[in-house]
Formats: structure tokens, C-alpha cells, sequence
């Protein structure tokens, strides 16, 4: 059965099922038009621009056709204070049920028969990622980026004035 | 001190009295003065109020530091974030310097390369060469930070050695090298605010200042494990993950925790075929920076007792490893020789079920002519529909959503200990408790949960009387006049005799105050749940039907149920264990079926909120495991039923039909008040009742049972907890 | 009105699902603020699951004996549209 490819909602199969396959509501906004799509675009596709696309001449397998790959942005290390890396967009393969590691009797090392397991593609934006993904043919999920809301810090609020009974003593 | 987040920062020259809470839709985010100021020639705007250092990142110009962390208070004692202010006669420490509107700031100047040397040079002198035998090495920011800011060379030549310090015993998760400590005093901070367990502390002054507990004392927090992430140098490292692997030989993969309901973001570090350790990612939607104890550790249990094949139980009472073909063909074999049909072919749901495999189990039972769908909650409760009732979303789910308790006034816990159950989101009721006059008041067993609360009893009949406005006091004072109060029952109450008179007496409750709790731009009515299988559960509709809850069953499918009550199982019923590892459920039944644990599917998780997320597999399955929703697939195949799907874009269109918030990942789905109101008044109404008995105890007067929260370690051995826990 | 009964046993399940704020699914949405409770006062036992999502299409789903599932949509209708679509549906 042939999946969907190269369209902007992810994993959705061409030939529909009994009912419309995630239609959305006559009424219902494209996040086009809306102002901030915090939803998932898994709804509402937008105008595709035409491709060349690469899998056509790339001499890929075409079992990777079949195989998901997730757009992200690599989250923060929370050991480390860097934050650069998250800073970039991310393909990663999602690992093959059945082909994916195994130890290696001789060195004990993780061989593998995923050719795909050490592939990891970075880019600078998720437009990029996105186009790349549809280039090579590849079924694609968009993971959101971080959600993070960082507040204004200050450092008089160490020494504010709380009235009522005190709920923590400043120690350091 | 950290201020609240909400959707908006704010002002800082706000008094706390006037801390602006969430607004209503119709208005813009909050209004506050932006200042502009110049870092390294860019101009930037950031809210007023800002420190410099975060308008120096807003610029693009990142700050090294060390004490400074965004969620917790400003130290300012490393000195690691100098920066150079134009017309300032010293550099500036840009974490507790405000950012001034006008400001013309530079990063990269020569008098700031020489600050950065010195204070590099400074830690440097009495850090010990640990690195080889360190397990911060690779991602320690006192490495990277030498390298980029550091000089090159040593002044070093001290006869008398470097400074030594007494390692702390902090208790079975974090390991201590006190030589390595560089007293940022971020964990003496992290524990302070975030934790809430106020025991750690710096002893001494200048070259003697020691972090400790002073007394030798264990962190007795759930959120321990998170000061390891806190702690730039490798003085707290994890303790279970000592010596185990450097961060370059790890694979990272972001996936969803679930042993919890929160559904914390974690990533998951593997390497080869282990997984290594359990990080946190960052998301302000559900836990912040933070995870739990039991997410962090529980990942060594994913090696030991797992099932690796099928197995058949053999005349003799002993498991026979088989086959694939053969464990289907026996499990067919056995549904036919029970002759079981009807309501007689029950499933049980356990903990760990995904969605993909509840959905389509609950496809493949119904097909079977079977509504027997339970799931292994306490007693006899697993057998019924909740009493809460499946209906509408806003029954079960925590519709003030995680981010919105911060914006709560007044939170009234009833059967819950939030500390337990979802600790994340307690730290965050924490926070709100810290930096605004929030109030907290508790119905059920007394426990200590980090903050403050007034104890309102323990039964069903302290309820009823703080709901009548019997009871004075400081609390209900609060509680009466506040315009957000939030109402947080514990799963629990629905495991309970007294469960449907209590969600009754709320749902009367909050129909009574109009328009205070539950509203369109807030709902204050919460069930928080603490099973991660549960909202994907009550969302597909996996419940009995009274018919099936009479009904003796004679094949049982358990689905990663370990909890079952083996009493409650027939003894010539055959039944069918899918799971991953060889626990209870296991060894009740005569087939098992090797699954998948959660680091080894990308399946569906819904969190206690209705979000649904989507876990990522790190690592492949041992053995013959295969993933679960294939094997319920492939039994149905063997059974004769014919499944409309394929593969798991046919799942997820089959999940789609069922709830479309099942696929939309990240996101979260309310529930509109019309409809959130015609739950509350089906529960007023006791439409979901289970039985004569239940019925009957609906009268006060036998509302005498404590709630008791259903954690599974006393109190007392709060820090031991993460230690017994497995997936 | 056929909802001051109790349906047929053969009926398992009822599934709404509709959005929380369009104007197509408003008709969905009133029918289930007024016609809900009188169909769980009568047939306290069959779930009617009522699932929200913005932006999708108001359609409800019935499930009858074995996991026969039929549906019907109901988007854009009016509050007596859906009630006589689901009606028939129910009886179907």
C-alpha cells in the first residue's frame, strides 16, 4: 500500500477511508490566516510549491519511503548553559522495528542493520528541513519547538516586601 | 526571586499585591514598558525589568555563566557574566544588573576577556584535575567555559595543593564531590524554591564555604535528581549513572515519560541498546526543566525481567518458550475451548498501555461482541465506568491546564498529594504559593507537600462542610473571595466507596457559584490523574458497560495490567498476558506476549490535561518483542477479525475518528463550557452510577472514610522511593 | 421526542465529536447541551462520549453489536437537523 508522500500533513494516506480522512470543519480557519497556529498543521495543507525532488536520481532504497523522520530542533542539554544547538532544525529517522541494534559478539559494539541509524541532518531553519525532507521523498513529522517562557528576572525581587506571614527565609 | 510565568512577562515594578493574573481573551497580553538598549552595537527590546543578561541573549549575545539559571533567583555570585557598560567604572555583573533603557553594552572587549581569564582562573585554582574520573566531562560547563574564556595557561604553582572539602552524603541519588564544588549555591537555590525541602545551605565563608546539609541528612525530595542538571561542575553527579558513559557516546532521543500522568518531556540518552539515563526537556507547558525522581531512575528496570518471547504456560504449570505463529494459534485455540463469547472475553488495560494499542484492542473486543473494557484500578473500581463518568473530557482531565495553576488564587486539593502523584506540577504550585498569595486548603490524609496549606479534614463530610461555608478561617476567607479558585481532585477519589458522593457534591458545588470556577476563560474544576494510561483510556471510551461489569469472564486479555487482583480472575478463565515485563500480570497467564516498554514505541501519549504527545523509540525491543499495537493486530488476524487497518497511518486515522486531539500532538484541546456544564450536571445528576451499594452510600451520613491517597511508599521513605520503582 | 427512551440494547456507544467554538458545530453543540441529559437519564448505561477538537467537522458515531460503527455528519446543521440525522442513525 502506497503512502502518502510530499505533502505537507504527515502520514495521511491518499486512498481515504470511509470518512474524510482529518477533514477539518467548514468553518474552521486555516492557520494561514490566523495569527499564531499553535496547533499542530496536521489539518490544513498549504499550497506545495513544485520540487525537483531527489529521490528520483538519489539511488535510495525504496523502503526508506516507508520509514517516518521527525523535524525538531534538539533540545537544550540541561547540564550544560549552552543553548546553541537548539538553536538548529534536526532530521532524525525514527529506529527500524527489527533492524535496529544489536551487540556485536565480537567487540561488543552496536551493529546495526539500520543504514539510516547515524543519519542526522541539521539545517538552519524548518523551512529547510521541511524541503529537504520533501526533496529525498521522506514521510516527515514536525515536532513543536520548545515551549519556553523565560520571565523578566531581577534582582530586587530577592528583597521585596511580602506582606503576611513569611513563606520562605532567604537563605542564599 | 522568580517571578510567576504566565503567557506574558510582566512588569517588574509592579508590587506583588497587584500581580496581574491571566487575562481574559478579549484583551492583548499584558501591557508593559519595553526598553531598548544596545549589546555589541545590535539594539534589542526586552521587557523592563529584564536583567542584562537576558537582554544581552535576546541580542544574540550569549553570556557565559555559572550561578545564574533562568528559573531560579539571582545569585550573582560567580562572576562569570561581566559585561562592559559604557560610562560604568567596573564591569557589571549582567545577571543582577537591570537592563537600563539606553544602555550601550559590549560583550567582546578586551577589559571583558580579562574578567572572564581571572574569575576562569580563579575556579580553576582550586578545582581539582578530575575530569578523567568525572562524569560531568563532556558536557560540564566549567570545560567549555575554560576553553572559550579561559587563559591558556597557568599561574598555578601553589606548594600546598588546592583546596579540600568533605564529600556530603546527600542519599542514594546524588553523588557528591565537594572537591569540585565552585558554591554557585544554584542547588541551595534549586532546593529553597523548587523543592521545597530547605535543608541545604552554605557553611562558612570565603575559601572555607562549604555547600551542605550541615547535618548529615538525605534530600529528601522528589525532584532531587534535578540538581544534578543544575550543577555546572561535577560536584553532583548521578549517583546510579556513576561511571557509566560519556554524554558523546549517547544516542538522544526526545520522548514522553509516562510514569506519571504528566507526561513530562524527557530525552532519552542510549547507547547501543541500553538506555542510559533519562534527561528532561524543556517545556513550560507540563514540566518545565524538571522531572521527577522516578522518571529519572526508573530506566535500569527496563532491563531485568523483561519478556523476551512468547511463552506458553505448560501442562505442568511452567512457561514454554514459543514461537509467534504458535503463541497466537494457542491463545485462538484457547478462546475457542473456553467457548467465551459476549461480554465474556474481557481486556484489562494497565498502567503503561499506549493509545495505539487501546484503540485498537477496544476495536478488536467490540468486534469480538464483548464491551468488557476494564482496567486494573484499585478493588472493584476497575470493573465499573469511573464514577466520574467518560462523557465529557472536562470530567476527568485537568482542564485549568498545568501552566494555568499558576495563575490560580485558591487551590483546594481534595484526596490528592500532589507531591506524589504529579511532582512537577506540585513544585509549580510552589512556585505560585513563593511569589503570590496564593492559598491552599486540603481535604484527605494529612501530608507535607512542600507548602503551606490549611488542613480542612479527611473524609467526605469535612467536604461537605468546607463546600457549605461552615468552616471559618483564613482559607475559606481566601477561597470565598477568589475570582480563579481551582479545585483539584486526586484520581483517587474515583477508587473510592465515597467517590461518587464526593464528585456530586463538587458538581453541585461548582453549578452553585455560577460563573466563579468554572467559566469561559477558566475552569477550576481538575481531576488529576496519576496513571498515564487513564486519559487515553476514558478518551477512547475503553470503559465496561454495566452488563459486562456482572458478567463472569472466562478468556481475559490483560494489557500490560499488573495490578490486577488475582482473586478477581476465574480460575478457568484463559487468560492472555501483553506486556513487557514478567510481573504479576505475567504470571497469571497461560499465554504472554512480549511488548514493547515506552523507550522502545513511538506511541500516543495523553497526559492528565488531555495533551497528547508522542513518544520516540530509543532503543529496539529485546528479543521477539514487537510493538504492541502490531501484536493485537496480528492476533485479530488469527482470530478471524477483520481490522480496517494496516499500519499506523490506518491506526491514527482510526484515532482520528475517535478523538481528534488523540493526534494532535502538543497540543491541547479544551472543552467548551456548554459542554464542560452538561458534565458537571451529569455528575450531579449520578448519572454514572455503578451499583445499589454505591448508590446507597450517596447519603452523608456513611461519608466517613478518610481519602486515602494512593501513593505506594509511606512518608517516611520519601527519599528511598525512586529506588523501587520500574517501569 | 425518541430520546425520552431508552434505546435500543443493541446500541454500545454514541460518539460526538464536533468543535468547540465553529458555527458549523454550533447546532451539534446545542443539541448536546439540551438533549443530553434526558438521553443519559435514560439510558444511564450507554457511554456518549463527546469529543472536542478545534476545527473539526461535526459528525457522530454510533456503535451497534460486533463493532459496527456508522456515522453521519452533521456540519453546518441546524440544532433539529442533527436531532433527526442522529435519530435516524440511531435507528438505522
Amino acid at each position: 500500500m502506497m503512502l502518502a508522500r510530499r505533502q505537507l500533513v504527515p502520514l495521511v494516506r491518499r486512498v481515504a477511508p470511509s470518512i474524510s480522512s482529518r477533514s477539518i470543519a467548514s468553518d474552521a480557519v486555516s492557520p494561514a490566516q490566523s495569527v499564531a497556529a499553535t496547533t499542530p498543521t496536521d489539518v490544513v495543507p498549504v499550497a506545495v510549491t513544485e520540487l525537483l525532488t531527489a529521490e528520483v536520481i538519489s539511488g535510495a532504497p525504496s523502503e526508506l519511503r516507508h520509514r517516518a523522520v521527525r523535524v525538531y530542533q534538539p533540545t537544550r542539554n540541561t547540564m550544560q548553559s549552552g543553548g546553541a544547538k537548539g538553536e538548529r532544525w534536526r532530521i532524525d529517522f525514527d529506529i527500524l522495528q527489527g533492524g535496529g541494534r544489536w551487540e556485536n559478539p565480537l567487540m561488543g559494539y552496536a551493529s546495526s542493520a539500520d543504514y539510516m541509524q547515524g543519519a542526522r541532518v541539521t539545517f538552519k531553519s524548518q523551512e529547510d528541513a521541511i524541503n529537504f525532507a520533501k526533496q529525498q521523498g521522506w514521510d516527515y513529522y514536525v515536532q513543536q519547538p520548545t515551549v519556553k517562557r523565560i520571565p523578566p528576572k531581577n534582582y530586587s525581587d530577592n528583597y521585596l516586601y511580602r506582606p503576611n506571614k513569611l513563606r520562605i527565609c532567604k537563605t542564599k | 526571586m522568580l517571578r510567576i510565568v504566565a503567557s506574558a512577562s510582566r512588569p517588574s515594578s509592579v508590587s506583588l499585591l497587584s500581580v496581574a493574573h491571566r487575562r481574559n481573551l478579549s484583551s492583548t497580553s499584558a501591557r508593559q514598558a519595553d526598553i531598548t538598549l544596545t549589546v555589541d552595537g545590535k539594539e534589542v527590546t526586552v521587557p523592563q525589568g529584564s536583567a542584562l543578561i537576558q537582554a544581552c541573549e535576546a541580542a544574540g549575545s550569549p553570556i557565559p555563566r555559572f550561578c545564574y539559571h533562568d528559573r531560579l533567583a539571582i545569585a550573582g555570585n560567580c562572576r562569570m557574566c561581566l559585561v562592559e557598560v559604557a560610562r560604568s567604572p567596573k564591569p557589571v555583573a549582567s545577571c543582577a544588573a537591570p537592563a537600563m533603557p539606553g544602555a550601550v553594552v559590549f560583550t567582546n572587549t578586551p577589559l571583558v576577556h580579562e574578567a572572564r581569564e581571572g574569575v576562569m582562573e580563579f575556579l580553576l585554582s582550586n578545582h581539582p584535575l578530575d575530569c578523567p574520573i568525572c562524569d560531568q566531562g563532556g558536557e560540564c560547563d566549567l570545560q567549555d567555559q575554560s576553553i572559550r574564556y579561559g587563559s591558556d595557561r597557568t599561574r598555578f604553582h601553589e606548594i600546598a595543593g588546592k583546596r579540600a572539602v568533605s564529600n556530603k552524603d546527600l542519599g542514594p541519588i546524588v553523588k557528591t564531590s565537594m572537591n569540585r564544588c565552585i558554591q554557585c549555591t544554584r542547588c541551595v537555590r534549586f532546593a529553597n524554591e523548587v523543592a521545597g525541602v530547605e535543608d541545604l545551605g552554605t557553611t562558612g565563608r570565603g575559601n572555607d564555604l562549604q555547600i551542605g546539609m550541615y547535618v548529615e541528612k538525605m534530600m529528601d525530595s522528589e525532584l532531587s535528581g534535578n540538581v544534578i542538571d543544575l550543577c555546572p561542575v561535577g560536584a553532583l553527579t548521578s549517583k546510579p549513572y556513576a561511571m557509566q558513559a560519556r554524554p558523546w557516546e549517547l544516542k538522544t532521543t526526545e520522548s514522553v515519560d509516562v510514569l506519571d500522568a504528566l507526561g513530562s518531556n524527557i530525552r532519552v540518552d542510549s547507547r547501543g541498546v541500553q538506555v542510559m539515563r533519562v534527561q528532561p526537556r524543556t517545556n513550560d507547558n507540563v514540566n518545565e526543566e524538571w522531572i521527577s525522581d522516578k522518571t529519572r531512575y526508573a530506566y535500569d528496570g527496563l532491563r531485568f525481567q523483561r519478556l523476551t518471547t512468547p511463552l506458553i504456560k505448560g501442562p505442568d504449570n511452567r512457561f514454554v518458550t514459543a514461537s509467534w505463529p504458535d503463541a497466537l494459534a494457542a491463545i485462538a485455540a484457547g478462546l475457542n475451548q473456553t467457548g467465551a463469547k459476549g461480554n465474556e472475553i474481557k481486556a484489562i488495560a494497565g498502567h503503561l498501555a499506549d493509545t495505539e494499542t487501546l484503540v485498537v484492542l477496544k476495536d478488536l473486543i467490540n468486534r469480538l461482541g464483548s464491551d468488557n473494557l476494564a482496567s486494573d484500578l484499585e478493588g472493584k473500581y476497575g470493573n465499573a465506568p469511573p464514577v466520574h463518568g467518560i462523557d465529557v473530557r472536562s470530567n476527568y482531565s485537568f482542564n485549568s491546564t498545568i501552566a494555568g495553576v499558576e495563575s490560580a488564587d485558591a487551590i483546594l486539593l481534595v484526596g490528592t498529594n500532589p507531591r506524589h502523584e504529579a511532582a512537577v506540577l506540585n513544585s509549580r504550585i510552589r512556585k505560585s504559593w513563593l511569589h503570590t498569595d496564593l492559598v491552599v486548603g486540603m481535604v484527605g490524609t494529612r501530608a507535607d507537600t512542600t507548602y503551606g496549606f490549611e488542613h480542612l479534614g479527611e473524609d467526605a463530610k469535612a467536604l461537605e462542610k468546607f463546600l457549605s461555608g461552615k468552616v471559618k478561617g483564613e482559607f475559606a476567607e481566601r477561597w470565598a473571595q477568589a475570582k480563579r479558585p481551582l479545585i483539584m481532585v486526586g484520581s483517587s477519589m474515583a477508587e473510592h466507596a465515597d467517590g461518587e458522593a464526593v464528585f456530586g457534591m463538587l458538581a453541585r458545588y461548582v453549578a452553585a457559584t455560577g460563573e466563579r470556577i468554572v467559566r469561559e476563560d477558566w475552569n477550576g474544576f481538575n481531576v488529576l490523574q496519576r496513571v498515564a494510561s487513564r486519559p487515553a483510556l476514558y478518551e477512547t471510551g475503553f470503559v465496561p458497560s454495566r452488563a459486562a461489569t456482572s458478567t463472569t469472564p472466562k478468556f481475559i486479555f490483560l494489557l500490560n495490567a499488573d495490578e490486577v487482583d488475582p482473586a478477581s480472575i476465574p480460575a478457568d478463565a484463559f487468560v492472555v498476558y501483553q506486556g513487557h515485563h514478567g510481573d504479576r500480570g505475567a504470571a497469571l497467564a497461560d499465554v504472554c506476549l512480549p511488548g514493547c516498554a515506552y523507550t522502545e514505541k513511538s506511541s500516543t501519549w495523553v497526559n492528565t490535561e488531555g495533551r497528547s504527545q508522542l513518544g520516540r523509540a530509543a532503543v529496539p525491543p529485546p528479543g521477539a518483542a514487537r510493538e504492541d499495537w502490531k501484536i493485537v493486530r496480528a492476533l485479530s488476524e488469527v482470530l478471524g477479525v477483520d481490522l480496517p487497518y494496516e499500519d499506523l497511518v490506518g491506526v491514527r486515522d482510526r484515532m482520528w475518528a475517535i478523538s481528534p486531539s488523540l493526534v494532535r500532538w502538543d497540543g491541547l484541546e479544551g472543552t467548551s463550557l456548554e459542554v464542560a456544564k452538561a458534565g458537571l450536571g451529569s455528575l450531579m445528576s449520578n448519572f454514572y452510577q455503578t451499583d445499589v451499594v454505591s448508590r446507597a452510600s450517596v447519603t452523608m451520613a456513611q461519608c466517613t472514610r478518610a481519602f486515602v491517597t494512593r501513593e505506594k511508599t509511606s512518608l517516611e521513605g520519601l527519599g528511598k522511593e525512586p529506588l523501587q520503582a520500574h517501569a | 421526542m425518541s430520546f425520552s427512551k431508552a434505546f435500543s440494547p443493541a446500541l454500545r456507544e454514541i460518539r460526538i465529536l464536533c468543535s468547540q467554538t465553529g458555527a458549523a458545530s454550533a447546532g451539534t453543540r446545542q443539541f448536546i447541551t439540551s438533549k443530553y441529559p434526558a438521553i443519559k437519564q435514560h439510558n444511564p448505561d450507554l457511554p456518549v462520549l463527546i469529543r472536542e477538537a478545534s476545527g473539526t467537522p461535526a459528525r457522530v458515531f454510533a456503535r451497534f453489536e460486533m463493532g459496527v460503527e456508522k456515522h453521519v455528519e452533521l456540519d453546518n446543521l441546524s440544532a433539529k437537523d442533527v436531532e433527526s440525522k442522529v435519530v435516524t442513525l440511531l435507528g438505522s
